[in-house]
């Protein structure tokens, strides 16, 4: 038999491991002894890690395109039917492919992050590289030993199985690569923050850069939650696009905890202040990303996302382990060099809202976690089957998440160390005014569900606040150096980019909030069952049946019904909401789902059933304002982009670090 | 007459849409049996949907939220309540957040307060220091001032 792909693929793999192993052995003794040419081999074998798991990703897509269905993997998730986009993409669809995809990501990662870092972060670097290629080994033994994705069938099959019906989205392309890479490039400020640890060096240095990867890491987490909840939106029918389900809470938790980093860093470059919180806070970013890929990708919990189901919970489970004593016991041994160099002086001030932030971010995180694994403890322990769904997230976080909201507000316009009277009434004047008068006219046009209107008001201050902060930092600058006001903006913002950038994702998460609040408290829905030729009404829309149709698409079998809709405007148009039968999965239909966008009001249509007389079963959702959702997404990701756009090295280091040099002072 | 049967339609109709937001708030509440992850409301099941039409005919019947409840909870077990009761060993699941949240509070307002009484012993490094912070804090509010 000639050489294939697949032969190609392993033994890349195998190389792969060899020349981790070899990172890990060179990084932590090279990070030890300080011997640069340990530290250089180390190096070297980050990036051989990473060629050869390019290599083996290749080989693997290779196998998918010659339709190589001798590959297990392959045969079992791809077919010859099926259009040649969704083919590549069956690559990460299963168990194998997404964890070779992980340890691709990180891989890549870590090679374009040693690389940058090797000259600024040379007495990190050897740790760093340890650490990373310490996690790729975990990857790569349970890749090349227990869940193989070139693992061989006894005989090639005539074709394959073909994709999982649910995966057979344009979403598909997007989401789930999106997510690992979140989670895998949360590896990288990880090994930075233990490199520090482990070398001592806990100064600024390794903040710097470690603030730079979180974020990052921070963008495509956020970027991989938004299009999860785009697709659940699109493809899975509900009419939602959250369900607090088990995985997408593991997918929330790393969120929600690296931005508590993201805000809690700035009080740490800012005052020296918060630095074992901050560690601890990169460390359990860290293990929430390793569980979150071990929930979604071994079916440990039962959720409509566990698509792959085998033996690895135990390595996982043992890697976890590893992860938090190994983590721990270094945070341990440098306790005495994570004393603060200063301490709080107000309840009011910058550092303050900060701190309140994180107890939320993280409040948010813990009830999450709880109501994740209570079902389980409670069987553990009690033996009583409980189930904690939607509701109780929506009374527990609904709460936290409010006042995060008026957080937002606060945080930026409180000053540091101390906020006087003079302060409070300079900058907190405006956003309120504008919020009452926001509040007032959403009471005026008929809102009156108290809830919905303190977390639209709350959304309106977080906004005022932003714009404000605009606002006056232009005027600023357009005073004392005579630009027009336009050009001031531009450069303010050019000048400041982590803190404008950052208020443009505050800005993003506004819109989003609104999107949320609106469409959960403002959703209808309704079920009819509609004999051919008549309609019903929903909102401010009537459906009607126009008839029933069936098609063929590729390897599918597509049954859909035409579905006439008027609005109260006299605007009319059809939709088509549908089943679709892939020829391997008959007996899974996937739902496809009818959206009409007007005015940020979807109609949301799904065809539940139909009779032998041509009538039709519609579940009809009005969602309003969910557009707001994707597009505060985009907003959001852009304010991330700006904040992470590279500075020129002209500008000066802050103040606050500068004078914090210990100067000797005679007394 | 006529005038009479449409305000009688229209009456039924908005009673009707009552009873179809309230059933779908309870069927909100409720997870599918059948199902992984999907509440009552949301779930394509023939199981659900059978449900649902139980809810429907309950409230006409004039049972409340609590009774309804209770009946699918005898049923089904209290696994079928998307929020567990908050009651008995569940009750833990309620309190814990919020316990979590007062005890990181409580926490935080220590953490903030902790070091004011330490002014009485002043040594010439903490003296330093404060001189520095108060260099710090004049050139932070030249920042914050537009120049002029």
């Amino acid at each position: 038999m000639p050489l294939s792909s697949a032969d190609l693929g392993i033994g890349a793999i195998y190389g792969a491991l060899v020349a981790a192993v070899v990172g890990v052995v060179a990084g932590f003794l090279g990070g030890r002894t300080g011997d640069q040419r340990l530290v250089v081999a180390a190096r070297n074998g980050a990036f051989m890690a990473c060629g050869m798991l390019v290599l083996a990703a290749c080989a693997l897509i290779l196998a998918f395109l010659n339709h190589d269905f001798s590959v297990k993997y392959v045969a079992d998730h791809s077919s010859r039917a099926m259009p040649i986009w969704f083919v590549a993409a069956a690559f990460y669809s299963g168990q194998e492919g997404s964890l070779l995809y992980w340890a691709l990501a990180l891989s890549i990662l870590s090679a374009i992050a040693v690389w940058r870092e090797q000259d600024r972060l040379r007495h990190l670097l050897g740790y760093a590289v340890g650490v990373l290629m310490a996690v790729e080994t975990f990857f790569l033994i349970v890749l090349g030993f227990v869940s193989n994705p070139f693992e061989r069938l006894p005989g090639a099959l005539p074709d394959g199985q073909g994709l999982n019906p649910l995966l057979y989205d344009g979403g598909m392309l997007i989401h789930p690569p999106m997510l690992l890479l979140g989670y895998a490039s949360v590896g990288v400020p990880y090994a930075f923050a233990m490199a520090a640890l482990l070398a001592g060096q806990t100064d600024a240095d390794w903040m710097r850069a470690t603030r730079r990867y979180a974020l990052v890491a921070w963008g495509f987490l956020t970027a991989g939650n938004m299009l999860g909840a785009w697709w659940a939106y699109h493809v899975l029918g509900w009419g939602g696009y959250w369900g607090w389900d088990p995985v997408e809470n593991s997918a929330i938790m790393p969120w929600l905890v690296m931005t508590a980093y993201i805000h809690g860093v700035m009080v740490q470059q800012r005052r020296g202040m918060l630095k074992l919180w901050n560690m601890s806070l990169v460390i359990a970013s860290f293990c929430l990303a390793i569980q979150g890929t071990f929930v979604v990708r071994s079916g440990v919990i039962s959720s409509v996302h566990s698509f792959a189901q085998s033996a690895i919970g135990p390595y996982f489970f043992g890697f976890l382990a590893i992860v938090v004593i190994f983590s721990v016991a270094v945070l341990v041994s440098r306790l005495p060099q994570l004393k603060d160099e200063d301490h709080f002086e107000s309840l009011a001030s910058r550092e303050t809202g900060f701190l309140l932030n994180n107890v939320l971010l993280t409040g948010v995180a813990f009830a999450t976690y709880w109501g994740t694994v209570f079902p389980i403890l409670s069987e553990a322990i009690r033996g009583v089957k409980a189930t904690v769904g939607p509701p109780f997230y929506q009374q527990v976080n609904g709460p936290l998440l409010l006042m995060l909201l008026v957080m937002m507000g606060i945080g930026p316009l409180l000053p540091w160390r101390r906020a006087t009277l003079r302060h409070v009434e300079r900058s907190f004047v405006v956003p309120l005014a504008v919020t009452g008068v926001g509040a007032t006219i959403l009471v005026v046009v008929g809102l009156r569900t108290p809830a919905a209107v303190l977390a639209l008001a709350a959304a309106i201050f977080a906004a005022a606040t932003v714009f404000w902060e605009y606002w006056r930092g232009t005027r600023a600058r357009s005073r004392s150096t005579g630009e027009n006001l336009g050009l001031a903006f531009m450069r303010l913002v050019a000048k400041a980019r982590p803190r404008y950038g950052g208020y443009l994702v505050h800005l993003g998460v506004v819109v989003v909030a609104v999107g949320i609040v609106s469409s959960s408290f403002y959703q209808q829905a309704r079920e009819f069952t509609l004999p051919p030729g008549t309609s019903a009404p929903i909102g401010r829309y009537t459906v009607s049946n126009q008839g029933l149709f069936e098609t063929r698409e590729s390897d599918a079998r597509v049954v859909s019904a035409h579905i006439g809709v008027f609005d109260d405007q006299g605007n009319a148009w059809t939709l088509a909401p549908g089943k679709v039968f892939h020829d391997n999965f008959a007996n899974q239909p996937a739902t496809r789902v009818a959206i009409e966008t007007r005015q940020l009001v979807d109609l949301y249509l799904v065809l539940a059933g139909w009779g032998d007389d041509g009538s039709v079963s519609i579940v009809a959702t009005v969602n309003p304002m969910v557009s707001l959702i994707w597009i505060g997404g985009i907003v959001l990701l852009f304010g991330t982009l700006i904040a992470l756009w590279p500075e020129r090295k002209t500008a000066v280091p802050p103040v606050a670090v500068q004078l914090r040099v210990p100067v000797p002072v005679e007394a | 007459m006529g005038l009479v049967l449409a305000l009688l339609l229209g009456l039924v109709s908005v009673v009707w849409a009552d009873v179809e937001d309230d059933a779908r708030g309870i069927a909100r509440e409720l997870a599918c049996p059948v199902c992984q992850g999907l509440s009552v409301a949301d779930s394509p099941s023939p199981l659900a949907g059978e449900m649902r039409d139980l809810i429907r005919s309950k409230l006409v019947a004039g049972e409340n939220r609590d009774q309804i409840f209770g009946y699918f909870a005898d049923r089904y077990g209290d696994a079928v309540l998307l929020s567990p009761p908050r009651t008995g060993f569940s009750a833990v699941a309620w309190v814990a957040p919020y316990l979590g949240l007062a005890l990181a509070i409580g926490f935080l307002i220590w953490a903030v307060r902790r070091r004011a009484p330490e002014k009485a012993e002043r040594s010439s490094e903490t003296e330093a220091r404060e001189y520095l912070v108060e260099v710090d804090r004049s050139l932070e509010r030249l920042k914050d001032e537009p120049l002029r």
